[in-house]
């Protein structure tokens, strides 16, 4: 079979030279600089036209003379500026950013924050491109973060961030961080030229391995462009950069970009015979050698080793995103085998109810053949569930359900029909009490119930009972309540006043099961004579005594629970 | 990559496409004849569309490239059923000038009887025209396709274009493949010739030059400005056809899910034109080169147009579009270079004809990466084809558990309640085939199964077997659970593609409306109906009536199963509900009888 991967990075440098925004967002530049000859007033500078807003950054005098350090988030914490805490997530909780482009941001922050109201407003109408060269490309990049919270992307087109020649903003955990938002990425070009040194500005002998790029950038040469998301190859790039314009070094000759860009756009309908390339067969390699030779990172044909090495990091890491996309479209698939594996589960539910116990109690007796399929089926289902939402509870969290309708639903399912398989086995340890507030209810179905609260709110009342508990605890405040009669039953070493709080308590769980029982929100397998409810009251009636009259005495009392469907 | 005659492959002889291109140049200019019918070979009618040479005629409506919804209007719809996808229902999009042009042409009282008298003829029919007017051509052809009841009568039709702007979106393509047109369709082109291209560059940027060409042509070469407009022209043209060409190669060979290109995409819209049928370029050095993958087109329109020393080429781009008779004149004596296996074309070029249109790296990467999809999506359908065997078991232990209970309580309701062993076995089954089915259906949507798929009739009715068989039971599972009291009513929130798909395409494949094939899903309008006539008691008069006429219908033709009408089903529950409110159909009424007797004796 041929192997058939590729690379895209032409493709997307020419989709990029030979569309609009580039061009725009360069003209605005030299705009904000005609209207700014000094760069004094403002940082930035807003114009609009038909259905497209354009917010340009200057580059204030001497800003690239800054610190060239990182500061991490914790320390601008500490310092009080939250503004980009968002960012943070469990697996990455600290990140660093760029002190001079910080600086920059905080001392204009007023500025900043009116300008991003402004554009919250009128990204609902308006197309938006953030833009800036230099350190107002850095400031761009961290406006455009503090932009994008503010946006609903599902209402609104994401907005454009596009930089020319901008030093990185910051390090490899504030690159993960901005990885978590899955489309976010796609909303960040940076044009750097070979020839231009300010993009590695801050790459110094001090500073190396710090910095981290993000988003993609598209690499400029005299031979031509290409594009690319991966780190390692841009690093290498800006570092090339550093050798070959040595003779350039002064950040106050400024590339001219508007020129480079018109190049490109005219070379990219020219027939250029000088890529052909002689030996490659395998598509990737090619893919990827003609992408070298654009950025004029290859100038013959024939690579040396550690241009070789350089491919075969390229490859390796085409091939990872490749892994990665498809791991993401075989989700639904394994989310299907799931939904089978609870399917089987149901026959041991109904199997139960023969011998006249929920499967609640069956499982915790453990007595049953089955059980051993059972436990199986629930180690597979919960090693999923518990991986699938650490995995979403790891992003950024924004609003609405952060599982989908439809996996929401099916982990709901799974909760209710599996936890109180945890509950069994929880309260068969001797002393065992108080699962649910006691801290030790696994992570995973408390947010899978979070979760689900958000998305329903004001539902209607059922008209037929549940086939599943609804509340998924239920089974452990039911053994709470046993455990409070089975004390009060032992009498003596009971004080009055305890006596008096566990009798307060099991009227709380009364009126919860009457609650649930009058929804409709608890399956009618409960009232079945050998289960753990009906033990309860028989204990409880025992407790309160036999002519005591409530909404739940008085239906249980009179078997109405059998007509419960 | 395979050569020899062209006559053979595309199944029209060298005299043919010869008489078309003589034609097609001679009428183009006959602007308000619409057509002309030409019978005066032995060995097929031609029916020739004429050019429309002004920029009103090529972009009309307010859409940035003239586009519009092939259905926009009630005759257009009624006149391109099949121009659409099934399972996904999205509509073809092709441009409205040219669409404009072909009702001219239809509702002339001329056309029909034309064509018509030329199928009574048994000729062949071949529908030609240069440039505009092979726009129009196609369509009329697709119109002409469409009302052919069998492949017998498609047979012999050809369009055969010379010059021709694009005109439909890549629905058009994907729609031509699955009814088995696309061989009708063959378009030559020459690879300097800027015409097949223009519909790719938004008509404001171009809409100036434009103009001035257009009148260039039609006083036949004699214009002082075309020097100047001529390389502002290309390169607005060449620029978006480059957009676009990238903008489809990105896709193609990405790695990732999102990138740059869908953010870029809202701020500069490529065109929504794409080629479909069978392209036959010319290169300029006598010899033609086919093609039949459209991606792969696409990329060689940009490609093969593209220049190394501007000027003088760029006046020929221009120019190129009036002259197609010595170019063919000359190349079809010599051999066609049939490009197939793309995805296994080598990087680096190899000295065949191809090398003439595209000769770098990167224009091969990107036809091999156009090829390469072709082959993943026969893969795909290999893989899924792999599974057909699984599908048959679980269908069959379905279809035994239906038979298991129908002379009892019926499949739907003896799943409804879950009370036997079987029930929770048959619901194993029924998640094992949903999740075949899902995979198919989600391949559908990104359009990553080969384009014939949906129309083949295996599929359509293992779809159909399916859809009958297993959707009773997701309807059973959905209301046994109560999930309309959590989302909402099954046909609105509940039902899942992998029902929806397959009675599109059997609606599609017998030329019924919309829903006619609800016969696998009306247990969900008995049970909300059932829900309604249980709480309030209040139920619409027509939706009861319709449901059962239909339910009777569908029973009778023995698509139902009879078992709706077991005395612990579903269905009579809500039977003894309508008889309350006065609202039974003796149609129904007649069948129970028929089928309790049946069983009594």
């Amino acid at each position: 079979m041929t192997h058939n991967q590729f690379s895209s990075g032409l493709e997307s440098a020419n989709l990029v030279v030979t569309s609009d925004p580039v061009h725009q967002a360069w003209s605005a530049i030299e705009k904000q600089k005609q209207i700014n000859p000094n760069a004094e007033p403002t940082l930035c500078n807003v114009t609009q036209e038909s259905n497209l807003t354009i917010i340009a950054f200057g580059t204030p005098l001497g800003s690239l003379l800054e610190e060239e350090g990182l500061v991490s988030s914790s320390a601008l914490k500490a310092d009080n500026f939250t503004d980009f805490e968002f960012l943070g997530t469990k697996s990455n909780k600290s990140f660093s950013i760029n002190q001079a482009a910080i600086k920059l941001f905080r001392a204009n922050y007023d500025e900043l924050n009116r300008k991003k109201t402004k554009l919250i407003e009128l990204s609902k109408t308006s197309l938006v491109i953030i833009t800036g060269r230099s350190m107002g490309g850095s400031v761009a990049t961290l406006f455009t973060l503090w932009l994008l919270k503010g946006l609903d992307l599902l209402k609104t087109k994401r907005p454009l961030c596009i930089t020319f020649g901008s030093p990185l903003v910051g390090d490899e955990h504030l690159r993960q961080c901005v990885l978590q938002f899955t489309t976010w990425k796609s909303c960040f070009l940076h044009v750097a030229s070979n020839q231009d040194p300010t993009p590695k500005h801050f790459l110094t002998r001090n500073t190396s391995g710090a910095y981290k790029p993000f988003g993609t950038f598209l690499l400029c040469s005299s031979s031509g462009c290409a594009c690319s998301e991966d780190p390692d190859l841009i690093l290498e790039q800006l570092v090339t950069t550093n050798s070959q314009s040595a003779q350039n070094q002064d950040p106050n000759i400024e590339f001219r970009y508007g020129q480079a860009l018109e190049d490109l756009k005219h070379k990219a309908l020219c027939k250029s015979s000088s890529q052909s390339i002689e030996r490659e067969r395998d598509p990737l390699q090619a893919s990827i050698v003609t992408q070298l030779l654009a950025i004029g990172v290859l100038a013959q044909q024939q690579p040396d080793t550690e241009m070789k090495n350089q491919i075969r990091r390229m490859k390796k890491h085409e091939t990872e995103l490749l892994i990665q996309k498809k791991k993401n479209s075989g989700s639904d698939k394994k989310l299907n085998k799931m939904k089978t594996c609870l399917a089987l589960f149901e026959w041991y539910k109904k199997e139960s109810n023969f011998l006249n116990t929920g499967y609640y109690d069956m499982y915790k007796k453990q007595c049953n053949p089955s059980d051993i399929n059972v436990s199986e089926y629930k180690k597979r289902l919960w090693n999923f569930w518990e991986d699938t939402v650490t995995e979403v509870e790891n992003k950024p969290q924004m609003e609405g359900s952060p599982l989908g309708v439809r996996w929401l639903w099916a982990g709901t399912n799974y909760r209710r029909m599996i936890e109180p398989l945890h509950i069994a086995e929880f309260y068969k340890k001797s002393g065992a009490r108080n699962y649910k507030n006691g801290g030790k209810r696994p992570k995973h179905f408390i947010l899978l119930e979070q979760w689900l609260e958000k998305e329903i709110k004001g539902k209607a009342k059922r008209q037929m009972s549940a086939t599943s508990n609804e509340d998924s605890c239920f089974w452990a405040h039911v053994e709470d309540a046993i455990i409070l009669c089975n004390l009060l039953n032992n009498g003596e070493s009971v004080t009055d006043v305890e006596k008096v709080t566990y009798k307060e308590e099991l009227k709380k769980f009364e009126d919860y099961v009457w609650d649930v029982i009058d929804n409709y929100a608890v399956c009618p397998d409960i009232f079945l004579e050998k289960g753990s409810f009906m033990r309860w009251w028989k204990q409880y009636k025992g407790i309160v005594g036999s002519s005591y009259s409530s909404q739940l005495a008085d239906y249980m009392n009179s078997r109405s629970y059998l007509k419960y469907t | 990559m395979d050569s020899g005659t062209l006559g053979k492959k595309i199944g029209i002889s060298e005299e043919l496409i010869k008489k078309s291109c003589t034609l097609s140049l001679s009428y183009r200019f006959y602007n308000e004849l619409l057509f002309h019918v030409d019978n005066s070979s032995s060995d097929a009618v031609f029916i020739v569309f004429t050019g429309s040479w002004m920029v009103k005629e090529w972009f009309s409506g307010d859409q940035a490239f003239g586009e519009t919804r092939i259905d926009s209007k009630d005759w257009s719809k009624k006149a391109f059923p099949s121009m659409r996808s099934i399972g996904n229902d999205d509509v073809a999009i092709v441009n409205q000038a040219f669409l404009k042009r072909f009702e001219l042409v239809s509702k002339g009282s001329e056309f029909v009887e034309k064509v018509t008298s030329a199928v009574d003829g048994k000729k062949p029919i071949i529908f030609t025209g240069h440039s505009s007017g092979g726009a129009v051509a196609v369509l009329a052809t697709i119109w002409f396709l469409e009302r052919q009841s069998s492949e017998a009568n498609t047979g012999t039709a050809k369009c055969v274009t010379f010059g021709a702007p694009l005109v439909g979106d890549y629905i058009v393509s994907h729609a031509l493949k699955r009814e088995k047109w696309s061989k009708h369709f063959i378009h030559f082109v020459k690879r300097y010739d800027i015409v097949p291209r223009i519909l790719l560059a938004p008509r404001s940027s171009i809409q100036q030059e434009l103009e001035h060409v257009l009148r260039y042509y039609t006083a036949n070469g004699h214009h002082d400005q075309l020097e100047s407009i001529a390389p502002d022209f290309y390169e607005k043209v060449m620029r978006s056809t480059s957009f676009l060409a990238s903008h489809a190669a990105e896709k193609l060979k990405r790695n990732t899910d999102y990138s740059l290109l869908e953010t870029i995409t809202n701020f500069t819209k490529p065109s929504p034109y794409r080629p479909s049928g069978t392209y036959i370029f010319c290169t300029g050095t006598g010899k033609l080169v086919h093609l039949d993958n459209p991606e792969a087109v696409l990329q060689l329109l940009f490609f093969s147009c593209q220049v190394s020393h501007k000027n003088e080429i760029i006046r020929s781009c221009i120019n190129a579009h009036l002259d197609y008779a010595t170019e063919l004149e000359r190349s079809l004596e010599e051999n066609v270079v049939y490009v197939d296996r793309l995805e296994k074309l080598p990087p680096a070029s190899d000295g065949s004809a191809l090398d003439d249109l595209a000769q770098n790296a990167r224009g091969r990467l990107c036809l091999r990466a156009a090829g390469a999809l072709e082959k993943q999506k026969q893969e795909n359908q290999q893989q899924i084809i792999g599974k057909k065997a699984t599908m048959e078991k679980e269908m069959k232990v379905l279809e035994e558990y239906r038979t298991f209970n129908a002379q009892k309580v019926g499949y739907y309701d003896a799943f409804k309640k879950q009370n036997e062993e079987r029930d929770f076995a048959a619901n194993v089954s029924r998640l094992e085939l949903a999740g075949i089915w899902d995979e198919i259906i989600e391949m559908l949507k990104g359009y990553c199964l080969p384009d014939e798929f949906e129309g083949e009739d295996s599929w359509i009715e293992l779809g159909t077997k399916f859809r009958r068989l297993v959707e009773p039971l997701d309807i059973a599972n959905y209301y046994r659970h109560a999930k309309n009291e959590d989302s909402g009513a099954y046909m609105i929130k509940g039902r899942p593609r992998r029902y929806r798909y397959p009675q599109r395409w059997l609606e599609k494949k017998k030329g019924w409306e919309s829903g006619a094939c609800g016969e696998s899903c009306f247990w969900a309008e008995v049970e909300e109906l059932l829900k309604l006539a249980s709480n309030d008691g209040e139920v619409n008069e027509t939706r009861a009536k319709e449901l059962q006429e239909r339910i009777a219908k569908w029973v009778e033709q023995g698509v139902a199963g009879k078992d709706v009408f077991l005395e612990d089903s579903t269905f009579l529950k809500l039977w003894e509900e309508l008889g309350r409110l006065k609202l039974q159909q003796e149609s129904i009424h007649t069948l129970m009888t028929k089928f309790t007797k049946l069983s009594v004796s």
